[in-house]
C-alpha cells in the first residue's frame, strides 16, 4: 500500500480499494430486514390482532412517506460526524437534552425488538422439532437456546458472514415471490382488489396497521453509516436508500395482498387467528407441496435468528456509543480486544433473559405477549424517533441551509414531520387495537407512557450532566466515530 | 524494544505466535505504535490534528520507520492523524512482523497442511516475547514514575482495550487501572492526541 502511494496514488483513493456500490448497501440493509420474519411471522398476527386488511396499502403509503422523509435525512446525514443513530440527527437538530431522551427511547425500542424475536423463535422452532424430530418441548427451550447463542456470537463479535446472510435473504425473497405468485394464481375468491383500496386506511383501526407497517422498514435508515465506505457517497447512499424503501414497500406490499387474495379477504382474518405464522406455510403447502411448507419453516426460523443477530448487535453498538460519550456508565464504552462492544452484548442478553423468563413463568402467549406486542410497541417506538428525526431535520437546517436545497431543507422535510405526525397520531389513537387489548386495558395508554417515561428520564439525566458534568455534555451526539478532542459545534 | 514491537507481541500468544487480538484492533494499534514512534524520537509532529514530518527530521535507521516518514513526509496527502491510522493500520501487522523477523525476534515457521502450507511466526525465546506485558503490568501497578515511551505504550494498550489482559492478576486491576488513567492524564501533547485518536479509530472498529 505504501508503494502505491509513492506511486502517485492519494490516500482517499488508496483507501478506497474496496469500496461498497449501490448494491452491496441496499443488500446490507436488506439483510438484516429478514423478509421472511416480517411476511410470514408479522403480516398474519397483524390480520388476526386487528381484523383490518389495510396492511398492503399502509405499506405503500409509508414506503412513499419514508422516501419523502429521507430526502432532508440523507441531506442532514452528510453534515454530521456520526451517522445512522436517529439520536445523533435529534441532538444536532433540536439539541443535546433532546437528544440524550431520544437516545433512551432508541435503546428501549431496539431492545424491545430484539427481545420480542425470542418469542417468534420459540414459536417458530418448535412446531418444526415437534414435525421433524417428535419432540415436543415448550417454546421457551428454543428460545434460551438462541438466546445463548445470540449472546456468546455477540460477545466474541463473531458475525453470521455478510455471504451467509445474502444467501439466506435471496432464499427468503425467492420463496415470499413464489408463495405470492402461487397465492395470486389461485385466488379463492376472484382477484380481490379490496386490500388495494385506500378505504382501509381511513376505518378506524387503520393507526394500528400503519404501526405494523414501520415494523416492516426498521433499518432503513441505516444507509447512511456507509457513507464513509461508499466510492461516491453523494449519489450511492440516496440510491441505496431510496431503493431499499421501494424494495420492502413493494415486497411487504404485494405479499400481504398476496395472502388476502390467497385465503379470501373474507376468510382472512379468521384464518390467521387460527393459524400464526402457519398461515403463509399452509399457503405454500396448498399450493406448492408439502416440502415447500417444511423449507418455508426452516427459513422462518433462520431468518429471525439472522434479525435476532443483527438487533442485539445495534443494539450492543448503541450502547457502546453511549457509553463513550459518557451518557451511560463508562463501563459500556470500553473496548475488548476482540472488537466487540462486550458490556453492551452482556447488558442486551440480561435483559433478554430476563424477559424470556418472565412471559415462560407467567405462562403468556409467546407469540402474542412476546413477538407480536414486543415488536408493535418496538415500532410505536420506531416511529417516535422517526417524528423527532423529522423535526430535527429541520430544526438544524434551519438557520443555516448549509447549501442544500430548499426541498432538501424544508419542503421535503415540513410533509415528512406532518405526514409522520399524522401517523403517530392515527397509532397512538389506535393503540388499544394494535395490540389487541380493550380500550379499558392499562397496557393501552400504559405502554406509550412508558415511553414518554423514558424519554423524561433521559432529558433529566442530560440535565444533570449539563450542571454536573459539562465535559460531558459539551460533546453529546458526537459519537465514537468523532475525534472527542475537536468536537463538531452542537446547538446548546 | 520499539513501541509498535512490544504491541505487537502483547496482541500475540508468546508461544505459538498466534494473534489473540481481533486484526483490525490490532492494526489501528502497530499504526498508532510506528507514528508514536516517530514522534517521540522526533521525526513527526501533530499540529492542529495533522500530522507533520519535523524540520529537524533525520532519516531513522530502521526501515520501517523510514518508509513511514518517507510517505507521511510526502507533501501530496492530506494531513489528519485519523486519516494515517486508517491507512497503516491496514498493512501495519504486517510491516511490524516483518521488522520482528529481520531482528530475530520471531522465526518464520512453514508448515505443511492438508492443503498447502501454512507459515506461522512464534517467538525465538517466549520468555523474552512475553516479558514486554510482564514489564507493563509491573511498572503500572508499582506507580513509579515512566519514561515517555513507557507512557505512550500504556496509552496505547489502554485504547486498545488491552489493559485487563495485561494486569493478569485480578489483584493489580484497579490499582492498575488508576495507574494507566493517571498516565493518560498527564500524556505530552503530541502522544496525548495520538492516543485520544487511538481510541477513537478502535471504537470505530467496534462500531463497524
Amino acid at each position: 500500500m505504501v508503494k502505491q502511494l509513492r506511486a502517485g496514488h492519494d490516500l482517499e483513493k488508496a483507501l478506497a480499494a474496496d469500496r461498497l456500490g449501490v448494491a452491496s448497501v441496499v443488500f446490507t440493509v436488506m439483510a438484516a430486514a429478514a423478509p421472511l420474519t416480517v411476511v410470514a411471522g408479522t403480516v398474519p398476527m397483524a390480520y388476526a390482532v386487528t381484523g383490518n386488511l389495510g396492511l398492503p396499502v399502509a405499506f405503500v403509503a409509508l414506503g412513499l412517506l419514508l422516501g419523502v422523509f429521507a430526502v432532508g435525512y440523507v441531506a442532514m446525514s452528510r453534515h454530521l460526524p456520526h451517522t445512522g443513530a436517529f439520536y445523533a440527527y435529534v441532538t444536532h437538530g433540536l439539541g443535546r437534552v433532546p437528544g440524550v431522551a431520544a437516545a433512551w427511547v432508541s435503546l428501549a425500542a431496539y431492545n424491545l425488538l430484539q427481545v420480542s424475536l425470542y418469542g417468534g423463535i420459540g414459536a417458530a422452532v418448535s412446531p418444526l422439532v415437534e414435525q421433524t424430530a417428535g419432540i415436543q418441548l415448550p417454546w421457551w427451550v428454543f428460545a434460551l437456546g438462541a438466546w445463548a447463542l445470540v449472546g456468546t456470537l455477540g460477545r466474541a463479535r463473531v458475525e453470521v458472514s455478510s455471504h451467509v446472510l445474502a444467501v439466506l435473504l435471496v432464499a427468503e425473497v425467492v420463496l415470499v415471490i413464489v408463495v405470492d405468485a402461487a397465492a395470486l394464481a389461485h385466488p379463492a375468491a376472484g382477484l380481490a382488489g379490496s386490500a388495494w383500496s385506500p378505504a382501509e386506511l381511513f376505518r378506524p383501526e387503520a393507526g394500528a396497521i400503519l404501526a405494523l407497517a414501520v415494523l416492516g422498514f426498521t433499518g432503513f435508515e441505516s444507509a447512511v453509516v456507509f457513507a464513509e465506505e461508499c466510492r461516491h457517497p453523494r449519489r450511492t447512499i440516496p440510491a441505496a436508500t431510496y431503493l431499499a424503501l421501494a424494495v420492502i414497500a413493494v415486497l411487504y406490499g404485494v405479499s400481504s395482498w398476496a395472502i388476502t387474495v390467497g385465503i379470501g379477504p373474507a376468510d382472512v382474518v379468521a384464518t390467521a387467528r387460527e393459524q400464526g405464522p402457519d398461515l403463509v406455510f399452509t399457503l405454500a403447502a396448498t399450493h406448492l407441496g408439502p416440502a415447500a411448507a417444511t423449507a418455508g419453516h426452516a427459513l422462518f426460523a433462520t431468518s429471525i435468528l439472522a434479525a435476532m443477530i443483527s438487533f442485539h448487535a445495534t443494539t450492543a453498538r448503541y450502547v457502546f456509543a453511549l457509553g463513550r460519550e459518557g451518557v451511560l456508565p463508562g463501563v459500556f464504552g470500553r473496548t475488548c480486544p476482540t472488537g466487540a462492544p462486550r458490556a453492551g452484548s452482556g447488558a442486551q442478553s440480561v435483559i433478554g433473559v430476563a424477559v424470556i423468563l418472565t412471559v415462560a413463568v407467567t405462562g403468556a402467549d409467546p407469540l402474542v405477549a412476546l413477538f407480536y406486542t414486543g415488536a408493535a410497541t418496538g415500532a410505536l417506538g420506531i416511529l417516535i424517533l422517526l417524528v423527532l428525526a423529522a423535526l430535527a431535520i429541520l430544526g438544524f437546517f434551519a438557520t443555516d441551509p448549509r447549501g442544500e436545497g430548499s426541498w432538501r431543507t424544508r419542503t421535503a422535510p415540513v410533509l415528512a414531520a406532518v405526514g409522520l405526525l399524522a401517523v403517530l397520531g392515527l397509532v397512538l389513537g389506535n393503540f388499544a387495537t394494535l395490540i389487541g387489548v380493550p380500550e379499558a386495558s392499562p397496557l393501552r395508554w400504559g405502554l406509550p407512557a412508558a415511553y414518554a417515561a423514558v424519554a423524561a428520564a433521559g432529558a433529566v439525566y442530560a440535565l444533570v450532566l449539563r450542571t454536573h458534568r459539562p465535559d460531558v455534555f459539551a460533546v453529546i451526539g458526537q459519537g465514537a466515530k468523532a475525534d472527542l478532542h475537536h468536537p463538531v459545534p452542537v446547538p446548546a | 524494544m520499539r513501541v509498535a514491537d512490544e504491541i505487537y507481541l502483547l496482541c500475540h500468544d508468546d508461544r505459538t505466535g498466534n494473534a489473540t487480538v481481533a486484526p483490525r484492533v490490532m492494526g489501528a494499534g502497530l499504526a498508532a505504535g510506528l507514528v508514536g514512534e516517530l514522534l517521540l524520537s522526533g521525526n513527526l509532529r501533530l499540529h492542529g490534528g495533522g500530522l507533520y514530518p519535523a524540520a529537524e527530521a533525520v532519516a531513522p535507521e530502521d526501515r520501517l520507520a523510514r518508509e513511514v516518514l518517507e510517505v507521511v513526509g510526502d507533501g501530496r496527502h492530506d494531513r489528519q492523524l485519523a486519516g494515517w491510522l486508517r491507512f497503516l493500520a491496514v498493512e501495519a501487522v504486517m510491516d511490524v512482523r516483518r521488522r520482528l523477523v529481520t531482528d530475530g525476534v520471531l522465526v518464520r515457521v512453514r508448515s505443511r497442511r492438508l492443503l498447502g502450507v501454512r507459515w506461522s511466526y512464534p517467538p525465538a525465546q517466549s520468555n523474552a516475547a512475553a516479558w514486554p506485558g510482564i514489564r507493563l503490568a509491573r511498572i503500572l501497578t508499582e506507580g513509579e514514575p515512566l519514561p515517555v515511551s513507557d507512557q505512550v505504550l500504556a496509552g496505547l494498550v489502554d485504547a486498545m482495550g488491552l489493559l485487563e489482559r495485561v494486569l493478569w492478576d485480578g489483584d493489580t486491576h484497579a490499582p492498575g487501572r488508576r495507574a494507566a488513567a493517571r498516565v493518560r492524564d498527564a500524556l505530552p501533547g503530541d502522544v496525548a492526541v495520538l492516543v485520544a485518536q487511538t481510541a477513537t479509530v478502535v471504537a470505530d472498529v467496534v462500531l463497524t
